[in-house]
């Protein structure tokens, strides 16, 4: 029942093409040759359109009215999904900017918080040490009337200012 | 003016349907109507004889759609619109495949007889050739072209039907399979010899008598596009 195969597959595939529309005038020109020229071509030609042509037994189908309904309630419930996707979206979008924005404050606050303060300028030892009178033993009013550092030391090692004295 | 924008609006004048769906993506809500109309019944055909079953078909066309909704906001016209949306029932399509190899139980096809379908080919002539004096009717030949069509891998057969009921080119075709123009003329080629040893016993009684009744409804791309060709066949007379 099946003829044999008269032409190459490159053959066949280049009078498929021809018979599409599918090839460049100079082409398309050596296929048309060739079917003047050989009867297996022409056969072949032939074939090959009758067997295409069987192609429109297919069935065609055709929508029903319940098939576009349905098609376009369903597009209907995607459309508000969307729509309520989109608002929401929207929200959480506000939301996390702001979320985002009180998360870097409080951030910034705590660093601020645990950053060492800044180191103070070197203090000469004697100068801390007076400080350190002055503010720990109230030395203050004692310092202004000795007017010195080292007589005011001295007073505190003898214990002067200790208490019950 | 952004070149991106340009194109598309050259390609909206030179295919109405990429404007359609250029309304689509703005959120006009009666242009998605429009689409779903203008394309159901083709989307429909090419699915079925991918597919092969119509309730399937009819739950691919619909996702196609919807896909095409939901996706929207990304459609950039570079091609003809068909192009885009088969692209999209092709991928869709692919997975009925996947599912159907992972599942093979789950499928059940009345138009096709698969065991009829995986025959070799003497065995398939002998079970679809009909008895010498029987009149054949339009729906036995219709079930006869179908099983052949199914024989065709995926591919083949894909090409098949967007190049016979969508009249695409190699191009489009190509686009849409994600292969070269090369690769779709080797394709269509060996699928068209297939189809055609496959329907050789009704391709040789159409040549000899013209005994084949016709079809009611012609595919969009008749067998020759641009190529008329008069074949003499044996006994003189041009070819149909």
């Amino acid at each position: 029942m099946t003829e044999p195969n008269s032409l190459s597959e490159q053959e066949r595939e280049e009078l498929i093409a021809y018979l599409d529309g599918e090839l460049e005038a100079e082409a398309a020109r050596a296929v048309e040759e060739k079917l003047q020229r050989d009867p297996a071509w022409r056969r072949e030609a032939e074939l090959l359109q009758t067997a295409w042509e069987m192609l429109d037994y297919l069935p065609q189908a055709h929508a029903t009215a319940t098939f576009t309904e349905q098609t376009l309630t369903l597009w209907q419930a995607t459309r508000s999904r969307q729509a309520r996707w989109r608002r929401w979206g929207r929200w959480a979008g506000i939301t996390a900017w702001a979320a985002a924005a009180l998360l870097a404050v409080i951030l910034g606050w705590r660093v601020g918080q645990r950053r060492p303060a800044t180191p103070a300028e070197p203090v000469p030892p004697a100068s801390e040490e007076v400080w350190q009178l002055l503010e720990h033993h109230h030395y203050w009013p004692y310092y202004e009337k000795v007017g010195t550092f080292s007589f005011l030391r001295e007073l505190d090692r003898s214990g002067l200012f200790d208490e019950g004295n | 003016m952004p070149a991106q924008s340009q194109t598309s609006i050259q390609m909206a004048l030179r295919d109405p349907d990429v404007a359609l769906m250029l309304r689509v993506r703005d959120d006009d809500p009666s242009a998605f109507e429009e689409l779903v109309r203008r394309y159901q019944d083709r989307l429909l055909t090419v699915m079925f004889h991918l597919v092969g079953s119509r309730e399937e078909a009819e739950d691919l066309a619909q996702e196609v759609f919807l896909r095409v909704y939901r996706h929207r906001k990304e459609y950039h016209p570079q091609a003809k619109f068909s192009t885009w949306l088969f692209t999209i029932a092709h991928h869709l399509a692919q997975n009925v495949y996947r599912r159907r190899q992972r599942k093979p139980e789950a499928h059940f096809d009345p138009t096709d007889s698969t065991t009829l379908a995986q025959q070799p080919l003497e065995n398939w002539h002998a079970s679809v050739m009909p008895p010498p004096d029987h009149q054949l009717r339009q729906q036995e030949l219709s079930q006869v072209v179908q099983q052949a069509l199914n024989r065709l891998n995926e591919r083949q057969r894909l090409a098949v039907v967007l190049n016979k009921f969508e009249d695409m080119s190699y191009q489009e075709i190509a686009e849409i399979l994600g292969i070269s123009v090369k690769a779709v003329k080797s394709l269509l080629s060996r699928a068209r010899a297939q189809l055609r040893e496959l329907l050789a016993p009704y391709v040789q009684m159409q040549l000899r008598s013209g005994t084949l009744p016709r079809p009611d409804s012609p595919a969009r791309n008749d067998a020759v596009k641009q190529h008329p060709v008069s074949c003499p066949n044996p006994s003189g007379d041009a070819a149909p």
